[in-house]
């Protein structure tokens, strides 16, 4: 360090700078006032996809201990319940859902669609929800005669404004060094369509699932996989 | 994740994880943690009487991205880019302001001084009124980074995230910045000389 840098340093401690204000408050305040987050999907360049989980404790000891609760990841809603309502009837696609070559798929969607390397070229590739211009929110990739499922769309999502409630069978993991969630046990998954809405008549019974989140993009994968296969396939995306 | 005894200090990792989850009260430690060094980053950054706005509108933004904190930074360095982005936005919207602001010589606590003392007391404040000065005169970018590097104590990796410039342009426009900096005082000398 020479005399110059010295007497930067030494002058640091004589430039002067009221007390700093509390803006906590204010600041809480914003983070929890409804017609902010209104505002701010009008605003959303993209408006995404959430998928609001609500989870089926897996016993009676479970249910006894289930704290109602709603988390938020990633675009995703993880609503732990102590009386989940089960899904009743057919449960319908997402919204207008339909089969695309891979290549076809890929301009259908704005983000890059990316293929885990443990699993190789999927069986089917499924996109749906489009806009008006026909760009799909959300692509889904099937494997196993179906039995296994990776969903991908765009999950920069207003974040959440509800506490953290880590119910039974929730527990974070991570993918990639990132923060993940693993659903280990069965429970219901019901689309939130672009306006907003929950779409009931999606709701079905899904296996365990994780869901983690990679530049921007949200991945839900779901199947018969125990946690470490899926994180393992979740690291080998392309 | 949230067994954890209140009483330990959390680190700002695992108050970032909370508050991602959507924890406010994890976030509100983080705003209480972080203030002040927002503060002064926006007040030496030129925010001026608008710096309570610009730290309060970067912790709401902050909030609204922490997805897209890496954890590659730490969450400050992560946190006074968006109070610099912000200060920024303000100069652009208003006229510019200067945020360098000398303290009184009064408020020196070694201020009982006398004769040759008292002389090298005035000499070194009238030295660092010229220093004041020649930064001013500073392209903004050349400031910036005088003001991360030694008035924020930011480290090069830090400067490189507060700034988003890559390293080298960090190292390259610290040393073109001090070099400017010296012309800058030399010239006043000789003028006052």
């Amino acid at each position: 360090m020479d005399d110059l840098e010295r007497e930067l340093s030494d002058l640091a401690g004589w430039l002067q700078t009221p007390d700093p204000p509390d803006v906590a408050a204010q600041v809480r305040a914003r983070l929890t006032a409804p017609v902010r987050r209104r505002r701010r999907w009008r605003y959303l360049v993209a408006v995404l996809v959430a998928l609001l989980v609500a989870l089926l404790p897996p016993g009676r000891a479970a249910i006894a201990d289930a704290v109602a609760g709603l988390l938020r990841f990633a675009g995703i809603t993880v609503a732990t319940s102590a009386e989940p309502a089960l899904p009743t009837g057919t449960p319908a696609p997402l919204p207008a859902q339909r089969p695309a070559g891979l290549a076809e798929a890929q301009r259908q969607v704005r983000f890059p669609i990316r293929l885990p390397a443990t699993l190789g070229p999927p069986e089917q590739v499924l996109v749906a929800d489009p806009d008006p211009t026909g760009t799909c929110r959300v692509a889904t990739l099937v494997y196993r005669g179906g039995a296994l499922r990776l969903d991908a769309f765009d999950g920069r999502l207003d974040p959440a404004f509800h506490k953290q409630a880590g119910g039974p069978g929730v527990e974070w993991v991570q993918v990639g060094g990132d923060f993940a969630i693993w659903v280990g046990g069965p429970h219901t998954v019901a689309y939130v369509d672009r306006t907003g809405a929950l779409r009931v008549e999606t709701a079905r019974l899904a296996a365990s699932t994780l869901i983690w989140q990679e530049a921007g993009v949200t991945y839900r994968l779901e199947g018969d996989l125990s946690r470490d296969e899926a994180i393992e396939v979740a690291n080998s995306l392309n | 994740m949230s067994s954890s005894p209140p009483e330990v200090a959390l680190d700002d990792e695992e108050l970032v994880a909370r508050a991602r989850a959507g924890d406010l009260e994890a976030y509100e430690l983080l705003v209480a943690r972080h203030t002040a060094s927002a503060y002064r980053t926006a007040v030496l950054l030129g925010a001026g009487p608008d710096a309570e706005d610009v730290i309060q509108e970067a912790f709401v933004k902050g909030y609204r991205n922490l997805s897209r904190y890496r954890g590659e930074s730490s969450f400050r360095s992560w946190l006074l880019a968006i109070v610099g982005n912000e200060t920024r936005n303000l100069h652009r919207s208003r006229s510019r302001r200067d945020g360098l602001v000398l303290r009184a010589a009064a408020a020196d606590p070694a201020s009982e001084v006398t004769g040759d003392t008292a002389v090298e007391t005035v000499l070194a404040g009238e030295r660092r009124e010229a220093l004041v000065r020649a930064l001013r005169r500073l392209p903004v970018r050349d400031r910036e980074v005088i003001v991360c590097r030694f008035f924020l104590d930011l480290s090069e990796e830090e400067t490189v995230t507060m700034l988003g410039w890559p390293r080298g342009t960090v190292k390259s426009r610290t040393a073109r910045a001090l070099a400017k900096l010296r012309s800058l005082l030399d010239r006043e000398e000789v003028r006052r000389g």
